[in-house]
């Protein structure tokens, strides 16, 4: 779980990074609420990711 | 010429003919907001959507970007990679290139055939062949891998093949590189959008976040 954790899950923050970075840029025109979008999607993307983790970790922790 | 005009009026975007600017947009990533004049965000996407998809490229070894609709290798993940445009377009060029046993274009590099795997003991089947001797052996019988080509020769589910030969060297890489790849080509189907219709306020905040937003910006 912790070679995992160091290694392939290390790719969900650029990938987190990009998609909300363009995400963000399209949703306005305005530098700031374009930084202010691309951030609310790149905390709502870790969270929602976060709790699929979780769920997850419970589960196979649960499930023998 | 045509106009982009969020719902409040706050913001007012030339568009300038909005079908070129999506087919630039396809061809290289951030190309249509350069043609609008839209630099920055031209800039922003262009080295996103670029950089997401060569760093997949390199984890991938430049094998994970190829059309193939053969038995037991449809790579459907091609039909959304090929929204990154320009940098997709050597693969649709070697898949056209591509019938039956015709050597791809670009050969980077040779395998070993099925029949003979280097003679040596423990040597898997397909690996590569470094030895130039032995390329002169094998003659005619060596297998070629092409830059973004299909595994050369038939896919099966039981025995070793091409395909299964890029999986054992690239191992989980494979995959993370065609996730990489893949958002890179979901991310340029939004910035096509975004130059062809402008950006998505299908909602703006109310006047006194705008006003407040006008005054932390002066």
């Amino acid at each position: 779980m912790l070679q995992l954790l160091t290694s392939h899950f290390m790719h969900i923050f650029p990938l987190v990074a990009a998609a909300s970075i363009v995400y963000g840029a399209t949703r306005d025109e305005r530098p700031t609420f374009v930084m202010a979008h691309i951030l609310r999607s790149a905390v709502w993307m870790l969270v929602f990711l976060g709790v699929i983790l979780v769920v997850l970790f419970l589960l196979g922790w649960w499930i023998p | 010429m045509v106009f982009y005009e969020s719902p409040k009026g706050s913001v007012k975007v030339e568009l300038g003919n909005r079908y070129l600017a999506a087919l630039y947009a396809w061809l290289l990533p951030g190309a249509g907001h350069f043609y609008q004049r839209r630099y920055t965000k031209g800039l922003l996407f262009s080295l996103t959507v670029l950089t997401t998809y060569f760093v997949g490229f390199w984890l991938g070894d430049g094998r994970v970007v190829y059309a193939s609709w053969k038995t037991n290798d449809v790579r459907w993940q091609f039909v959304v990679q090929c929204f990154v445009g320009a940098p997709t377009f050597p693969a649709i060029i070697q898949a056209v290139n591509a019938k039956e046993n015709v050597a791809p274009l670009w050969i980077r590099n040779y395998r070993y055939p099925a029949s003979d795997p280097g003679g040596k003991p423990g040597t898997p089947a397909f690996s590569r062949v470094t030895d130039p001797k032995e390329l002169t052996r094998l003659a005619n019988r060596k297998i070629p891998d092409g830059f973004m080509a299909a595994p050369f020769g038939p896919v099966t589910t039981t025995d070793p093949d091409v395909l299964s030969a890029w999986h054992a060297e690239l191992g989980h890489n494979f995959d993370i590189a065609t996730l990489y790849t893949f958002i890179a080509g979901l991310l340029n189907l939004l910035v096509i959008y975004d130059a062809f219709a402008g950006p998505g306020m299908f909602f703006e905040g109310s006047e006194e976040e705008d006003e407040d937003q006008d005054k932390a910006e002066s």
